[in-house]
């Protein structure tokens, strides 16, 4: 018998699914619309093969902040037990996982057999998430997954103080006022998200190898800062599939 | 359960006849029985005050002072306040309240240990005593003291029995044993006793029909912290919808102390007094230093009950509980005990949060015992 075992992430921003077939992967994802029940649902039918309905599958587990509104999920666990659980599959080697969010940081220490030795979570503020970048982006007028290419052209990062979106958006506007170049604004952006993220990381630090996924971690110059920040100590890798951490770990937990 | 329900219900009905609010389990309520009044606990956990209370205090100050501040205004109507001055907005408290309100602060010693503290906080319970006497015109003699310390004692006893009986499988959900306790100060002795004799009655035939709940099976969770008072109940209720069974709390609003008896030498007023200080002293509050008392309880909790983890609660703001969790973050390191540091305050909005880290922690003691 194959074995069929389903994860979604249920993001704010964004619903991810992953399906494992027999230890193959299958990801898809989609917007987060005003109905992420049917949205996930949806994705999931669209990974499975032609002929395999979805009360095939051995199981079906939700994660991620919107984890209880998935309706047909037989479980639900949260996004720190999912993404340890993803993490030692793709880097079995990690001790650390950071996920950067569109609306959340998550930093997880792992044990060997993936599980959870530790965790911390952003608190209600988002300023080093992914929203921080949209918001301040917008002011600049660049595409987020812009951005990174943009800051590539920076001379220098300009400083932008502000611990919060919104004071971060009036700084920002100010510095286009004064004619700073966007590519240094959007440097100093990042670095600003960064510090503020940091902030998360450093309750409980990190251990081991450190592996970085979520939708942000696709931005290479916020990836450098992170790693500027960190320090040459701490060696650290950028998940390939970096958006289906939490849904993999989600799909693999089924299997147990 | 339902006495204590209905008691919940009615809880911010001020008592009718003579009555004494206080701020604090520093006050020995011994003394206000002994006088013939009733004793009221002040703290309250509306969040709706905490916002017209910024009219007296800086938006900074913790929940619980702003909340109890807002649902009083400047005339709290008891024939006394007693007010321990522990943390800041405590000691201030007082000096907001209108001339015509009676207002009795007591000097609480920041160091719990030394000799003089301990005189000092004698001399401390002997001036309520005085103000007591005053205040209702008539004398706390030997025998009424004697009476409400029976009285106030068989409550403690009858706690400790309820706490026994979480050792093992729980027959009693934490968040109702938290409401149990909370209600002790809000009922009186007879009526709250009669119905916890009913819950040890009812637990002792399921322990020996070995009927422990298995939805109260999860890890088990020892609540810390800053006191929870009603109807801010979304901790203990976040614990137990996420599947930790919280096997009891170290609260001051709970059982922290609730089951030490007051245990005077001999019947003569200056023994009472001394004991009764000595008890309140032993409040375990971390508006006092050193940390040691306290941490004393929790490791001796955590053995005793078979803890597999700590949540601990912070009321934004607070100073003495937001140390109190890094001192226990850096004890704890040499225990295997994981602990959750939560910090929010009177409001809902951040329930999903709590939750996904509540849900989380639970998951990660889940994960660890599976090992
Ligand atoms: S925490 Fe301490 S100061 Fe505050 S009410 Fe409890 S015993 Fe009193
Ligand atoms: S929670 Fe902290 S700040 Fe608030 S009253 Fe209690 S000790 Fe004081």
């Amino acid at each position: 018998m194959t074995m069929m075992t389903a994860g979604v992430d249920a993001g704010t921003t964004s619903i991810k699914a992953t399906l494992l077939v027999d230890g193959e992967m299958r990801h898809a994802v989609a917007d987060s619309p005003l109905d992420p029940n049917r949205t996930a649902s949806r994705l999931l039918m669209g990974l499975l093969d032609d002929g395999v309905k979805m009360k095939d599958l051995d199981s079906i587990i939700a994660t991620g902040q919107s984890r209880r509104s998935i309706k047909f999920a037989k479980k639900t666990v949260t996004e720190v037990s999912a993404l340890a659980k993803g993490t030692a599959i793709v880097r079995p080697s990690a001790g650390t996982v950071i996920d950067i969010g569109a609306q959340g940081v998550r930093v997880v220490h792992i044990g060997p057999g993936g599980e959870v030795k530790d965790f911390a979570l952003n608190t209600k503020c988002s300023a080093g998430t992914g929203s921080f970048l949209e918001v301040t982006a917008e002011i600049v007028g660049v595409p987020t997954s812009q951005l990174d290419e943009l800051a590539a052209d920076a001379r220098d990062r300009s400083p932008i103080n502000a611990m919060c979106t919104v004071f971060a958006e009036s700084e920002v506007v100010s510095l286009v006022a004064r004619g700073v170049e966007r590519s240094d604004i959007v440097a100093g952006l990042h670095q600003a998200m960064v510090r503020n993220l940091m902030t998360t990381v450093r309750q409980k630090g990190t251990v081991g190898e450190v592996l970085l996924c979520g939708g942000v971690v696709m931005n290479t110059d916020v990836v450098k800062v992170i790693g500027e920040e960190m320090g040459s100590g701490v060696s650290m890798t950028v998940a390939e599939e970096p958006l289906f951490i939490g849904s993999l770990g989600a799909a693999a937990l089924g299997g147990r | 359960m339902s006495p204590f329900y209905t008691a919940a219900k009615h809880m911010l009905r001020t008592p009718d006849g003579p009555s004494v609010g206080y701020m604090c389990e520093f006050v020995p309520v011994e003394l206000i029985v002994a006088v013939g009044a009733t004793p009221y606990r002040m703290c309250t956990g509306l969040q709706e005050t905490t916002f017209s209370a910024e009219e007296y205090l800086p938006q900074t100050f913790c929940p619980l002072i702003k909340s109890t501040m807002g649902a009083y205004g400047e005339k709290p109507p008891f024939d006394l306040v007693v007010i321990p001055a522990t943390c800041d907005g405590r000691k201030h408290l007082g000096e907001l309240y209108s001339d015509d309100v009676n207002v009795h602060m007591m000097d609480v010693p920041i160091t719990g240990e030394t000799v003089h503290a301990r005189m000092l906080w004698m001399k401390e319970v002997q001036r309520l005593r005085k103000a007591l006497q005053s205040t209702f015109d008539k004398k706390i003699t030997a025998k009424g003291l004697k009476r409400a310390i029976l009285e106030e004692n068989g409550r403690r006893e009858l706690m400790a029995q309820l706490l026994e009986q979480r050792k093992g499988d729980l027959t009693l959900s934490g968040s109702d044993l938290m409401l149990v306790a909370l209600m002790s100060r809000y009922m009186d002795v007879d009526r709250w006793s009669k119905a916890v004799n009913v819950l040890i009655a009812s637990g002792s035939k399921r322990k020996t029909r070995k009927e422990g709940r298995t939805d109260r099976s999860g890890p088990r969770i020892l609540l810390t912290g800053a006191p929870v008072i009603l109807p801010n109940w979304k901790i203990p209720l976040l614990i137990e919808e996420s599947g930790g069974a919280l096997v009891l709390d170290s609260l001051c609003s709970g059982t922290r102390t609730m089951w030490q008896t007051a245990e005077p030498s001999g019947w003569s007023i200056q023994e009472m007094m001394i004991a009764m200080a000595d008890r309140q002293m032993m409040s375990l509050c971390p508006c006092q230093i050193p940390f040691d008392a306290a941490w004393a309880r929790i490791r001796t909790v955590i053995e005793d009950f078979q803890i597999d983890g700590i949540i601990h609660h912070v009321l934004q703001s607070c100073h003495p509980f937001g140390v109190e969790a890094t001192l226990m973050r850096r004890r704890m390191e040499e225990l295997d005990v994981p602990l959750l540091s939560l910090e929010t305050d009177y409001s809902q909005e951040d329930v999903e949060q709590l939750r996904t880290r509540i849900e989380a922690f639970i998951e990660m003691l889940e994960g660890r015992s599976n090992r």
